[in-house]
Formats: C-alpha cells, sequence, structure tokens
C-alpha cells in the first residue's frame, strides 16, 4: 500500500460528520456565501453565529438541499451530498417559525416524515409515542399547531424532524421567534435533550449567548465569510478579528494610534499593539466587565475620567465613563464593589484584556494578534 | 370587545355616521341584488306547482340542462386542474414574462363576452386559422359543443387562479420545504401539504367559476347559434323563452340556476367558517 493510501484511510478514521469546502452562493450580484469552509464533529453541536445577511442560514439550506451553492462541496458523514435532492439527503431540519403542517395535528405532523416513506402504521405510531414522550407533549398529540404556544409548537417540530433518525439535526434560528423567557427554558431544555440524544447538530443564531451555552464549537460569520473557527472560550477570549471581539460579547472600541507596541488615545495608552507599525490606527476592544473604576489609579497605565452617567440593573452597575480625549467606556461593576461611586465623580479606568487591531477595513494583517 | 362598546356607545360622535354608512351599504345591495332575487322567487311562485311540471317535461327544457350540465362540469375540471397549475407557478417561480402572465390572466375578465365569442368564430368559422384543421377532419367546432366548451373555460379562467395565488403567497414555502426535508417527493408534498392549505381558497375558485359558466350566455349565443333542442343551454333557453312570452317557464329555469350557484357559495362560506383556519 503506498504512503498516499495509509494517509487516505487514516483520513477516513477521522472523519468529521460535516465536512463543508469553499461553499460560494451567489444571489445576483450579492455574495451569501463567500469560499466557506468548515468541519463539524460527530455527536456535537456546531453553533454558526453571525447577525442577520451573514450567510448563516444559506449554509444550513445549502447543506438541507433547499438552496444550491455555486461552487464547493459538501460531505455529510463522509457522503459527498452535491447534486443530491433534498429527500435523498435524510437530514432533520427544524425551522424558524416551526413550518408545523397547520391542517394536521401533533401526531399527524410528526409521524409525516415516516407515512410518506411507508413505514408500517404499528411502527409508526410506536415512533411518535416514543418522541411526543421525549419532547414531553404527552396529552397534546390530537391537538393543531394552532392551538399550541410558541415553545410547544417547536418541540413538535424537533420531533417531528426527528421521527426520521437523521443522520444530522440543522437547527436554523430554532428559538427566533419566541419570547427571551421560553427562549431560555428551550435552550436549557434542548441541552439536556442532545446530551441524551447525541444527534451531531449544526446551530444557526444570531444569539452570541445561545452559541456559547449549546455548541461544543462556534463558526462566526460575517458577510458571507468565515471570522473564526474555535470553542466558546476561545472565540470569546481569543478573538481573531476585530469582527469576532466586537459581536461575540458586548465590547468598548477605544480608537487610538499605535505608538512602540501600545495604543496612545489622547494623553493615554495601553497596551497590546506590538503587532502594529508605530502610527497605525488602532482600534483597543475591551469588554465592560474587564474596565476597572476606583478612585485612585492602580498603576501608571490608569487613565483618569468621569462618570457621566450610571444605571443600575439590580448585580451590576452600567457606568459611562468620558475619558480625557472625550471617548466614552462602558464598565460593568458588580454592585458590591461600587465603593459609593456616584454620577459626576472624578474616577481612574483601566482599561484591561484590551485586544487591539487595525480598525476594519484598513489593510488586514495576517499577525493580528491578541493582548 | 371593550372597544366594540364603546363605539356603539351614544356618546362617540362617530356613531351616527357609522349607522348612516352601514344603512347605505344594506341598502345598495338590498335593492340592486336581493330585490330582483325576490322578484323572481315571487313571479316564480305565482306561476304555481302546474308550471313546474309543464316546463320541466318539455324535452328542449331537459336538452337545455343536461348542455349547461356537461359544459360546466367540463369547464370547472378543467380550469381547476389548469388553475392551480397556473396559481402555482405565479406564485412559486420567479421567470422573465410573469408579470404578462399575471396580467393576461385577468383578460377574460375585462372582455365582454360577446367578444369572446367573436374571436372564437373568427378563429374556429368559416376561412378562421384553426378552420381547416378541424374540417378535414370532420371535426363540427362551431355551432357545436366544442366551441362551447371553449368560449365557457375562456370566460371561466381567472376565478381559481385569483383565489388560489394569494393563498399560496400566504402559506410561504415553509411547510412545503418542511415536507421535504422529511423525505415528500414533490407530488406527496403537493397532495398531502399544498392542497389541504388551499383547499378553501381552491373550493371557493371552483364555486365562482361553477356559477359563472352556469350562468354564461354572450359568448355561448355566438358561438353555439343557439339551436333549439340541439345547441341551446340553460341560459339561452331563458332568452328565447322570454321573448316567446312563456315568461313562467323562463322564471322557472332562471330560478333553479340563481339557486344552484347561491347554494354553492353559501355551502361553501359556512363550510370555511365552521373549519375555522386549517
Amino acid at each position: 500500500m503506498s504512503p498516499v493510501d495509509e494517509r487516505a484511510l487514516a483520513e477516513i478514521g477521522r472523519q468529521p460528520a460535516v465536512r463543508v469546502e469553499h461553499l460560494t452562493k451567489t444571489f445576483g450580484s450579492f455574495a451569501a456565501v463567500n469560499d466557506v469552509s468548515f468541519e463539524a464533529q460527530e455527536g456535537k453541536i456546531t453553533a454558526l453565529l453571525g447577525p442577520s445577511g451573514s450567510g448563516k442560514s444559506t449554509v444550513l439550506r445549502i447543506l438541507a438541499g433547499l438552496e444550491h451553492s455555486d461552487s464547493g462541496r459538501v460531505w455529510i458523514m463522509g457522503e459527498q451530498l452535491d447534486g443530491r435532492s433534498v429527500q435523498e439527503r435524510q437530514l432533520g431540519f427544524v425551522f424558524q417559525h416551526y413550518a408545523l403542517f397547520r391542517h394536521m395535528t401533533v401526531r399527524q405532523n410528526i409521524a409525516f416524515g415516516l407515512a410518506v416513506r411507508k413505514e408500517a402504521r404499528a411502527e409508526q405510531t410506536k415512533r411518535v409515542d416514543e418522541l411526543v414522550a421525549l419532547v414531553q407533549l404527552k396529552g397534546l398529540e390530537d391537538r393543531y399547531p394552532d392551538q399550541l404556544s410558541g415553545g410547544q409548537r417547536q418541540r413538535v417540530a424537533l420531533a417531528r424532524a426527528l421521527a426520521p433518525r437523521p443522520k444530522l439535526l440543522l437547527l436554523d434560528e430554532p428559538f427566533g421567534a419566541l419570547d427571551a423567557r421560553v427562549r431560555q427554558e428551550l435552550r436549557k431544555w434542548l441541552d439536556q435533550l442532545h446530551r441524551e440524544l447525541g444527534i451531531t447538530s449544526l446551530l444557526v443564531t444570531h444569539d452570541q449567548e445561545e452559541a456559547l451555552e449549546l455548541a461544543h464549537e462556534v463558526i462566526v460569520m460575517n458577510q458571507g465569510r468565515v471570522e473564526q473557527i474555535g470553542s466558546s472560550t476561545e472565540v470569546y477570549n481569543t478573538p481573531l478579528t476585530p469582527f469576532v471581539a466586537g459581536f461575540v460579547g458586548a465590547a468598548n472600541v477605544i480608537r487610538g494610534v499605535a505608538i512602540n507596541g501600545r495604543v496612545q488615545f489622547g494623553e493615554q495608552f495601553l497596551g497590546g499593539a506590538q503587532h502594529l507599525d508605530d502610527g497605525a490606527a488602532a482600534h483597543a476592544y475591551v469588554r465592560p466587565h474587564d474596565v476597572w473604576v476606583g478612585r485612585e489609579s492602580r498603576n501608571g497605565s490608569s487613565s483618569p475620567g468621569r462618570i457621566e452617567r450610571m444605571s443600575d440593573l439590580g448585580w451590576v452597575t452600567k457606568l459611562q465613563v468620558r475619558l480625557p480625549d472625550d471617548q466614552l467606556v462602558i464598565a460593568d461593576i458588580p454592585n458590591d464593589r461600587l465603593q459609593g461611586l456616584q454620577t459626576g465623580d472624578a474616577v481612574f479606568v483601566d482599561l484591561r484584556k484590551a485586544k487591539v487591531f487595525e480598525p476594519p477595513g484598513a489593510a488586514r494583517s495576517d499577525e493580528l494578534s491578541v493582548a | 370587545m371593550s372597544a366594540r362598546v364603546e363605539s356603539t356607545s351614544p356618546r362617540d360622535p362617530g356613531a351616527l355616521v357609522r349607522t348612516l354608512l352601514i344603512l347605505l351599504a344594506v341598502g345598495y345591495v338590498g335593492i340592486l341584488v336581493l330585490a330582483p332575487l325576490g322578484g323572481i322567487v315571487w313571479a316564480t311562485a305565482r306561476a304555481g306547482w302546474s308550471n313546474v311540471s309543464t316546463t320541466l317535461n318539455q324535452p328542449d327544457v331537459r336538452h337545455a340542462y343536461w348542455l349547461t350540465g356537461v359544459i360546466t362540469l367540463i369547464t370547472v375540471v378543467v380550469t381547476t386542474a389548469f388553475g392551480v397549475l397556473t396559481a402555482w407557478v405565479l406564485a412559486r417561480h420567479h421567470f422573465r414574462g410573469r408579470g404578462l402572465l399575471n396580467a393576461v390572466v385577468d383578460l377574460p375578465m375585462a372582455v365582454s363576452p360577446v367578444i369572446v365569442g367573436l374571436m372564437c368564430v373568427l378563429l374556429f368559422g368559416r376561412g378562421g386559422w384553426f378552420e381547416p384543421f378541424f374540417a378535414s377532419r370532420g371535426i363540427q367546432v362551431i355551432f357545436a359543443l366544442p366551441a362551447m366548451i371553449l368560449v365557457t373555460i375562456f370566460i371561466c379562467i381567472p376565478f381559481v387562479i385569483r383565489e388560489v395565488v394569494p393563498v399560496l403567497h400566504e402559506i410561504g414555502v415553509d411547510e412545503e420545504e418542511a415536507a421535504k426535508t422529511l423525505g415528500a417527493s414533490s407530488l406527496q408534498t403537493f397532495v398531502r401539504v399544498t392542497l389541504p392549505s388551499i383547499r378553501w381558497g381552491l373550493m371557493y375558485g371552483v364555486a365562482l367559476s361553477t356559477a359563472r359558466a352556469l350562468g354564461e350566455i354572450g359568448a355561448v349565443l355566438i358561438v353555439s347559434g343557439a339551436i333549439q333542442g340541439q345547441t341551446e343551454t340553460a341560459t339561452l333557453y331563458i332568452f328565447r323563452a322570454f321573448e316567446e312570452r312563456q315568461e313562467p317557464s323562463a322564471y322557472l329555469v332562471a330560478l333553479s340556476l340563481a339557486a344552484i350557484s347561491i347554494f354553492l357559495l353559501v355551502t361553501i362560506e359556512t363550510l370555511k367558517k365552521h373549519k375555522a383556519r386549517r
């Protein structure tokens, strides 16, 4: 056996559940998906995270066969799927607006995928009962979708998608149409369900909290491109692009100029710009909970400022602090560490864990790094 | 609910205007629609039972009913099948000329049936474009059933399409896409998902189409020649009976046609309400 073959065999051994290579899709002159490549591991939830219009839903629809890519290739469980019809792919798909069959009962909805495959009646009934129990909808089997709450409808949709035992579950903003409290509940419930079933899942969401909480791996997308792929921790703590720094979690952007590996803003400095040339424009991303505010300077790098506004959110207070060069910084300070700070107070601000990037739109450096 | 109670309170200055508008609408519809209907009912009733048996025993009348039935049945089947297909194409596909097709669909509503009849004569009558083709095969089109069916279909084209297109737009493609991801073929998707979703709109379109086919006279008059006992439909019979001063028979047949149409529309409205939105 040649070494090439051996390598090919080894490849098969550690094949990812989903492999997407150089996927591109344009609508007219708009590149919805632009050279997207990623892999998703078997048995895990992988999230496609991005703002609306970032192309994440289009990627999911291409995987499902509901859209056709202009170029690029897709493998699922080692099978190349391009050119296969939606029906042949046999993937579970959960839509944002449920897409339940409105003239069918819960039971008929869930059984649909089995009925069109002409499975035996008894088998169908058994499977539907199983799923109704799984999604905790016992007693509602004979209701119609318009007699259910949003959360219940989405659980029916999930049960319907799972019924034919798909190899892969695709979830397109599954909680997008629900209110905040139900979202939270369903998110926990989905996490639980996934632990039980272990089905490989791709979750499309614009909600970074949802992605960070549920996903094993997060693919951050923007304007049709992949910005970063990594674990929740990596994406949050080590953003590779200014977009990721700004989109995943809240961040202040301090505008300044790179000098001697530091960012100068007004008379003040902060570190972390070693990768930028002197004189280059620099944006420092600092999370509100990484901003320290106190009455005295903690070290040489603290900047003076003045508190302009305070809003108490119960356990944390949001402070708007005006810096000497007129930029605003928002700081989240836990209420037990406020030390009696008041609006109008002169304070010192310490901007910790800043991530410095060239401003978006400026020539992109390949060695974007992190402080 | 509370808003409605408030709006009828005597302190509401808009109440008088609203009442006036309601009376105006009721009066308008009542006088123009219900009064003539009542007139026919009254005239038929006055002619008594003997009129019913003498009219219905005339071979000409029976033949006219039969002819109207055949034309209506074929028209409804054709306009339903092709109507659903056209509605589907208009609602689900974007293609060059879609706007034009959309406009052309309404043409039969805009053109007087008499003109439709004339166009048909021009195409199939002596010296018409298609006349040699059918004549050489011994098929009589004009002054015969084929032309009568053809013009009725033409006139009924818009009804199913116009009822179904908005429903297809409203239900969107989500359910159809869901069905496909669950393994349903295009045919299964249509039969199990799309058709049940559009059924009320479709039935309403079919009812309108039926009513229109039953009542058509202008185009049929021109292409049929209105030969008594041969190409005379129920409406044409009414027309002739009236001319020949056999008013009671004319009233009876007219009432029967009106009753069928009204029955159809009312039944579908009732069923639709009863079954809510499902």
